[in-house]
């Protein structure tokens, strides 16, 4: 494909454009990070991190012989994969039904599911609801208060309404029932979507830390991002960050901070780049009109 | 279609309702355990079953039940314990869902203990009791504050055992550059606001880092947060600090924040903010910044931290490179050298209503309580665990193996610290234990001489600072920070920010802080 | 999706109600494998949503741990009326919420869509997949992390931003501290880190479009711009739509978390909000009725909201969330 001068250079203003994002996106970690490796003068620096000017790598040594923190990697990974794979299946359950115009009550029973994103009953209620469901320091209350996502359960459930009636209508005349179509023909043509939903829901888990705080007392169970909070939130006394991170040498404290975000954060932003693959160009197969 | 609606509404509703009916039972962990001791005590001859006892504190949680401060606990008085391993979020749940603790965690507000005094959670417990059981440590409440035994009263009653906060009795520290202070012809510490000045002026203008750039502020300030401490060392030099209530000469309570001793503070704030001495990003700096900005040499003089955070600095400092120096209150317009102190009065420790019946617990407690706090073996048993195992002695004081030190999940593992033995840091007769020789010898070196300003009333409940003192401090903070930079006329704007205060409930709370005040000197007498 | 009321002899006979009856089953039973997989989702709204929901009820109740829900008294709309008639700064924080969540709204909503289309100009692949996975980076880090590293960027004495502006001649700025410039501040910072994870759902859209209705529209002769708002535009519609919809519900959350972060009493007068105000509140008092008013009270508006804007946008044509 050519192009013409007035698209070459548009090309590269957007490239520039794009690249000075990707700066300015990227500084964040970039500075976290190098701040993880520095010693604790340069640690301590007022200003820019680009790299560490002076590299120290006890703070990683502190935090990774730490027990209880692959404690928290294992309970959040274990969550993130079963919950969002769960969440997933528990949405185009929902979502495909609601699709279906034909649908009987169809309103009323998107109206009591909307409902429920605007209201709700707060913490107490629901506190004594995960109790009574003896789901108090169970791992499961980790996947079921939050397994449907209403939100993104529409999202779902619109971009299922997109797909042409004549695809399901074929589909029964070949004798398949509801169930057979979804997971035969709707999902495999949901690919985009589901990535999305998918890629949302692994980040939810992965950063819930409120759950781990309240419903969950016992250490075994506590997930990496309630050891980051008690890092990061944890107040400046140092008896009390000795006790939470094994600072014996207090110095050490804003770069053990810092290697605590990192390790918080890395293992989550390495699945997008697996999933990109759904969202390239024309993967919809057969017209499907927007 | 209408009948099959309401046949759903219907079911939905009643599933919710008996979701809310159903768990709503007060579920005290201690209860039964109680009721069985009564009955077995009256059979006589055999042991006693252990008393159980649920503590909710948020602190030091130990790693896992069993631990040996947990057995040595148990085995010495015959308990028994239930950890409830919360945090400050979900010790809020567990109290909503009725699940009410025996000892309740140390981290609470005076509005809560009114709170729960009035809404009959907490237990009221006689000050002759306390006094009766705890006799040692009560005799080491009086050296300190007897202000204390009227924190928690609340409508006349008792409701905890009264703490104190060991270094609450000292306060912020003025911090300077020592290289710089060199620089500039000062071979020690600013003794007086004037001097403090002259330093300001001169850190900013003459060129303290000796890198040719007009680069360095003689200081910033917590504008973010915690305002109470912002600029502490000048407003102490005036004789009060913002946010405080205060005595006046006429034996009233003021609020510190509208004295006129505060306006002239603030006018020399002003003027030295508007002569470039200050760095201007004060307003929106917090520890964060004041720390890196301190650490790379762009302020000389901090005031953000007490004794104990310095102490806990030394590494760092050394790891910075520059010689560190500590003054000493300045000596301002009220004369004597002042220090702003959160004060050593805390909420008391409180327990759980159930505890009010439930005699053989509750003096049990009391019993333990003592001992934690005042015997030495006790304490440094479920402080510091076994000596020559987990510490040893060096010179009377417990010094951490290393193991210890770098790991401490190994002092979780042993259950050791503020979760079985409230009175961490919190007892004088045992003071000495916390302090090795070089910690004793900074603090004295630190704080000797500084007399501290701290709140009249301390963590007293007051029914108008519920209503009124959250507003009341956004306007103080928003004002202050105004006033603080403003080109326009001081006086007047103190004035009128004094009369909106008044009006916004302000004097309502003074009224009724004068009328507590005065209660409390009269039960004294 | 009533049948119409068919009249046959038999139905003389019949009561309207037996008829209503039968035909829902009737329809029921062609649905019927519809109705199975929405069944155990209704259970699980049932238990964890329409569970807990009877606790609105505190918003009017005077809450005692020892009553319980049911037990505590009720105090009406005492929080209402707390919270509007009786706290001097209610005009102020709700103005503040509605400005900045509005302004949050008005830039940071197209800016995802705008850079989704952007990247998917990109010709070079492999850049544009990196740029993708770079620019969500920021989503990842709470502003507990994040706030630090903004003070720094805008900060008017040592930040870049400010150091760019002094090329164009331009006095240094206090974004931060600054009444003039904090709500800008914060709706540029928000965008900055939620705009990478914003393209997303878009650039899925974007991969879903029919390739043949660009060839037409190249057959027809269009270019870049014309196959953008003619072609792309128009099929992402269902999805801006829903997401526009969805996010109006939110309105009345105008970002506690970045608020409390980089908020100062210098900027209380622009930055307080409804929400920062009720965590200062509640510092100074055990305050669980007042939070649940609060919330009631901004999904109150946020559903009417929604309902509102649901409705115009299926006037337009466009599948709404209702």
């Amino acid at each position: 494909m050519k192009m013409t001068t007035g698209e070459k250079v548009f090309q590269v203003i957007l490239f520039l454009f794009i690249l000075m994002l990707c700066v300015i996106a990227i500084y964040p970690f970039i500075h976290i990070a190098s701040i993880s490796f520095s010693a604790p003068k340069e640690a301590g620096r007022f200003g820019f991190h680009w790299f560490p000017r002076d590299v120290d790598l006890f703070s990683w040594k502190q935090l990774l012989t730490q027990k209880k923190i692959w404690i928290g990697m294992k309970n959040t990974t274990l969550r993130t994969v079963i919950g969002t794979v769960l969440s997933l299946i528990a949405m185009a359950l929902a979502a495909y039904p609601l699709s279906r115009k034909h649908l009987p009550h169809r309103s009323f029973y998107t109206m009591i599911i909307v409902f429920t994103m605007f209201f709700s009953g707060g913490l107490i209620p629901t506190y004594l609801l995960i109790k009574d469901l003896h789901l108090l320091n169970n791992f499961w209350v980790y996947i079921l208060p939050g397994l449907i996502p209403t939100f993104s359960m529409l999202i779902m459930r619109n971009f299922f309404m997109t797909i042409p009636v004549e695809v399901e209508e074929s589909a029964k005349i070949d004798g398949a029932n509801d169930m057979r179509i979804l997971i035969s023909i709707i999902l495999p043509l949901s690919k985009p979507v589901l990535a999305t939903l998918g890629l949302w829901a692994a980040v939810a888990n992965w950063n819930a830390w409120f759950d781990a705080i309240i419903y969950v007392t016992d250490t075994d169970l506590k997930t990496i991002q309630f050891f980051l909070r008690e890092v990061v939130v944890t107040s400046a006394d140092a008896e009390i960050f000795g006790r939470v991170t094994g600072a014996a040498n207090l110095q050490y404290e804003t770069s053990i901070k810092a290697a605590t975000v990192i390790f918080a954060v890395v293992p989550i932003l390495i699945v997008y780049p697996f999933l990109q693959k759904y969202f390239v160009k024309g993967t919809m197969v057969g017209s499907l009109k927007g | 279609m209408k009948h099959s609606k309401t046949v759903i509404l219907a079911s939905v509703l009643a599933l919710s309702l008996m979701a809310g009916c159903s768990s709503n039972s007060n579920n005290n962990p201690g209860t039964n355990a109680s009721q069985t001791n009564e009955v077995k005590e009256s059979s006589g001859t055999e042991k006693e079953a252990p008393i159980e006892i649920s503590i909710g504190s948020t602190w030091n949680l130990p790693s896992a039940d069993g631990n040996p401060t947990q057995k040595y606990l148990e085995e010495k008085y015959n308990v028994k314990f239930i950890n409830m391993n919360l945090t400050d979020e979900s010790f809020k749940l567990k109290l909503a869902s009725g699940e009410i603790p025996d000892i309740f965690p140390g981290t609470l507000q005076e509005a809560d203990m009114a709170n729960y005094a009035r809404q009959g959670i907490i237990a009221t417990i006689s000050t002759d009791e306390i006094k009766q059981y705890m006799p040692k440590y009560s005799a080491d409440i009086d050296a300190i504050d007897t202000a204390a035994w009227g924190i928690a009263l609340v409508d006349g009653k008792n409701y905890g055992v009264p703490r104190i906060w060991l270094n609450g009795r000292y306060g912020f520290i003025p911090t300077y550059n020592g290289a710089w202070l060199n620089k500039i012809g000062y071979t020690e510490a600013p003794k007086t606001l004037d001097e403090y000045e002259d330093v300001l002026t001169k850190f900013r203008n003459d060129d303290p880092d000796g890198n040719g750039k007009k680069d360095t502020y003689g200081m910033t300030g917590r504008g973010k947060s915690a305002r109470n401490q912002l600029f502490n060392e000048v407003f102490a030099s005036y004789g009060i600090n913002p946010y405080q209530f205060m005595l006046t000469a006429d034996g009233t309570v003021t609020w510190g924040g509208i004295t006129d001793q505060a306006k002239e503070a603030v006018k020399k704030i002003n003027s030295w903010y508007n002569s470039d001495l200050i760095d201007p990003e004060f307003l929106t700096d917090d520890q964060d910044q004041i720390n890196t900005k301190w650490n790379s040499q762009k302020i000389g003089i901090k005031d953000n931290y007490m004794y104990h955070h310095l102490y806990g600095q030394l590494e760092q400092d050394k790891a910075n490179g520059f010689p560190v120096v500590y003054g000493k209150g300045l000596v301002g317009p009220a004369g004597k050298t002042y220090v702003m102190s959160n004060g050593p009065l805390q909420t008391p420790l409180m327990f759980g209503k159930q505890l009010e019946k439930d005699d053989k617990k509750r003096i049990k407690i009391l019993q333990m309580l003592e001992d934690l706090a005042t015997n030495d073996e006790v304490y440094l048993k479920t402080t510091y665990g076994e000596e020559g195992v987990s510490y040893d002695m060096v010179d009377g004081v417990p010094v951490w193996k290393k193991e210890y030190l770098d790991t401490p999940q190994l002092q979780n593992d042993l259950g050791t610290g503020g979760f079985y033995n409230p009175f961490v840091d919190r007892s004088l007769s045992n003071a000495k234990f916390q302090m090795p020789a070089d910690k004793q010898a900074f603090s004295d070196k630190l704080n000797a001489g500084n007399e501290i300003i701290s709140d009249l009333l301390g963590p007293t409940p007051l029914e108008s600072k519920t209503k009124y003192l959250a507003n009341l401090n956004t306007l103080e903070d928003s004002f202050y920070s105004k006033v603080m930079v403003t080109k326009g006329d001081v006086d007047k704007e103190f004035e009128s920010f004094k009369a909106d205060w008044l009006k916004a409930g302000g004097q309502e709370m003074l009224d009724e802080a004068t009328k507590v005040y005065q209660e409390r000197q009269a039960a004294l007498k | 999706m009533e049948k119409a009321h068919a009249v046959t002899f038999e139905s003389a006979n019949i009561p309207a109600k037996q008829t209503k009856i039968r035909r829902t089953w009737r329809e029921y039973k062609k649905s019927k494998y519809l109705l199975l997989m929405l069944l155990p989702v209704l259970v699980w709204y049932a238990i964890f949503c329409y569970g807990p929901m009877y606790g609105i009820l505190i918003a009017f109740k005077d809450y005692s741990p020892v009553l319980g829900t049911w037990d505590s008294p009720w105090n009406h709309f005492a929080y209402f009326d707390y919270l509007f008639n009786q706290s001097p700064e209610f005009p102020r924080i709700l103005r503040n919420t509605v400005i900045i969540s509005g302004l949050n709204i008005l830039f940071g909503f197209p800016a995802p869509i705008i850079l989704a289309l952007l990247l998917n100009e990109l010709r070079i692949s492999l850049f544009k997949k990196i740029a993708q996975s770079i620019s969500y980076l920021p989503h990842f880090f709470s502003w507990v992390v994040l706030s630090g590293i903004v003070f720094l960027m805008l900060s008017p004495s040592t930040g870049p931003v400010n150091y760019v502006l002094g090329w164009f001649g331009i006095d240094p700025i206090y974004f931060l501290g600054d009444t003039r410039y904090f709500r800008f501040s914060l709706v540029v910072t928000n965008i900055w880190k939620e705009v990478g994870w914003g393209t997303i759902v878009y650039l899925a859209a974007l991969s879903s479009i029919d390739q043949t209705l660009y060839e037409a529209a190249r057959m027809d002769g269009a270019n870049r711009w014309k196959q953008t708002w003619h072609v792309t535009l128009p099929s992402m519609l269902p999805i801006i739509s829903i997401m526009f919809i969805l996010s109006l519900g939110g309105i009345l959350n105008a970002g506690f978390d970045q608020i409390y972060n980089l908020y100062s009493p210098a900027v209380f007068e622009v930055g307080d909000v409804i929400d920062t105000y009720v965590y200062r509140q509640g510092i100074v008092n055990f305050q669980m009725g007042l939070t649940t008013a609060v919330g009631l009270f901004k999904n109150v508006v946020g559903i009417t909201l929604v309902l509102g804007t649901n409705y115009i946008v299926k006037k337009m044509g466009q599948e709404g969330v209702l």
